[in-house]
């Protein structure tokens, strides 16, 4: 869905006018340059992405993510840190589809909860966020359809009730 | 294009900062340059070549009357046809095919030129004097026999004498016929000098060195370090720079997003020829001052450098290419 890979098989279809949209990957790994400033990433990114104004997007989101902007490299900043500049990269396009893969990993409960405020706000306005996760809760508080793979097969595909309701949340519980 | 300009900009910034690639960068040349002369001043460097003494002759021999060092070189037999300046001793060389044997018989017969030419002079020397002792008289020496000799001019004086005393029209006419020759023979072996020399030598040439172009600051060995050393480097910063962007996972969120893979990899061909204008530019900088400092004619990249920049672009898009 990000891209990132040729597909080995299937479509990935999107709603739309064909145009097709703007998505933003959050990827488990940090992908971001490790010798620049959190500001100059996100500076960069938002130019990439032609955002309209790139110099007070940049602002908006490292005040939002409570990014470092001391004028550290992003290599030396905290696990925690990397992550919420990863994401704000991701959302800096203002995409209308969020993909995280395990994005919550290496943070603390405020942090995940700071990141979860940020990537809703995707959904609050009428995108789609995806996310992969093991971790249930996350599930139960922000998910509203639930797909599970098992050793990359489909075992599981429909709404979060659905799935409360179904064998595979005790298997995974 | 805007893509590539903001791409190449964060990559000169993040060359920027990076302390050790950019000393790598400056001191690689330096080093490189001087390992290139060092090759391309061995590589023309002439061969050592010895000769081994089986008879264990002297250290000197003196042949014409004149001293000559040279130990170490003179096979059997060898010796005693060069004192006797009749017949020319001859010197084997044995090589195979191949490898070192072609600048081994330059080299051996620029040695056999060079003593050649120092007993040629030996020679003649040592036949002028026969001939002066001819001309003028005195005493001569010959494979050890000293002996007297009237000489040219002390025969026409007696033929002179003979030609005042005598009262023999004979005589006296056999006298001027005689001292008419001496003096011909006189005339003939006046010139002997210049002929011999110009027999030994009909061509002379005269090298007239004057400071100048060395081969270490040339122009010439200035482009083979340029180029080799941004062969190198273009290549090796290219690759760094995309496989820095692998590993920081990022290749994926541009090509994804408004990157094209195309487009990332113009950054690096772009990258590549701007860090090869600015180390070239610097490293013929430093060439310049020395060529200036040592006085190597020449070898000022002044005049070249427009046109170096043109050619250190091309280059470096070229090897990352």
């Amino acid at each position: 869905m990000a891209g990132a890979l040729d597909p080995s098989a299937g479509d990935v279809v999107s709603a739309g006018n064909g145009d097709g949209h703007r998505i933003g990957w959050v990827p488990q790994r940090p992908a971001q340059y490790a010798r620049l400033t959190p500001r100059e990433n996100l500076d960069l990114f938002a130019r990439l992405e032609s955002v309209s104004d790139p110099v007070a997007t940049t602002d908006s989101f490292i005040r939002i993510l409570e990014l470092p902007d001391d004028g550290r490299l992003t290599t030396h900043l905290s696990a925690g840190n990397q992550q919420r500049l990863n994401l704000a990269i991701a959302l800096i396009g203002r995409p209308e589809v969020l993909l995280l893969d395990e994005p919550t990993a290496s943070l603390d409960p405020r942090q995940r909860r700071r990141l979860w405020e940020v990537a809703t706000q995707v959904r609050e306005r009428e995108g789609a966020v995806v996310f992969a996760t093991q971790n249930l809760e996350e599930v139960e508080h922000f998910a509203g359809r639930v797909v599970v793979l098992l050793d990359g097969a489909l075992v599981f595909d429909g709404s979060l009730e659905e799935f409360s309701n179904s064998p595979e949340a005790d298997v995974f519980a | 294009m805007r893509n590539i300009r903001l791409l190449l900009v964060k990559d000169l910034r993040v060359l920027a900062r990076s302390p050790a690639l950019l000393a790598a960068l400056v001191v690689y040349p330096l080093v490189f340059a001087a390992l290139v002369g060092l090759v391309v001043r061995y590589a023309s460097d002439r061969p050592r070549v010895a000769f081994v003494d089986i008879d264990h002759l002297p250290e000197t021999l003196t042949v014409g009357g004149q001293r000559f060092n040279v130990p170490r070189v003179i096979p059997s037999g060898f010796a005693s046809k060069l004192r006797g300046m009749v017949e020319s001793p001859r010197l084997v060389l044995r090589t195979t095919q191949g490898g070192l044997s072609g600048r081994v018989e330059q080299q051996t017969q620029a040695l056999v030129y060079e003593l050649n030419r120092r007993l040629q002079t030996a020679y003649i020397k040592a036949n002028l004097q026969y001939v002066n002792l001819i001309l003028n008289g005195g005493k001569g020496t010959f494979l050890g026999d000293e002996f007297d000799v009237l000489g040219l001019s002390g025969a026409a004086q007696a033929l002179d004498e003979i030609q005042r005393t005598s009262s023999d029209p004979a005589v006296v006419a056999r006298a001027a016929e005689l001292s008419n020759f001496v003096r011909q023979a006189r005339l003939a072996l006046g010139a002997s000098d210049e002929s011999l020399h110009a027999t030994a030598n009909p061509i002379e040439l005269q090298i007239d060195r004057k400071a100048g172009r060395t081969w270490l600051l040339s122009a010439q060995l200035q482009a083979y370090a340029l180029g080799l050393t941004l062969a190198f480097i273009c290549v090796l910063l290219a690759a760094a720079a995309l496989a820095a962007e692998r590993d920081e996972n990022v290749i994926g969120r541009l090509a994804r997003g408004s990157v094209r893979l195309r487009e990332l990899v113009a950054v690096k061909v772009l990258l590549a020829a701007l860090v090869a204008i600015a180390l070239g530019f610097v490293i013929a900088l430093v060439f310049g001052v020395l060529a200036e400092v040592f006085g190597v004619a020449g070898g000022e990249p002044w005049e070249r450098l427009p046109l170096l920049v043109v050619g250190l672009a091309l280059a470096g898009a070229a090897f990352v290419l």
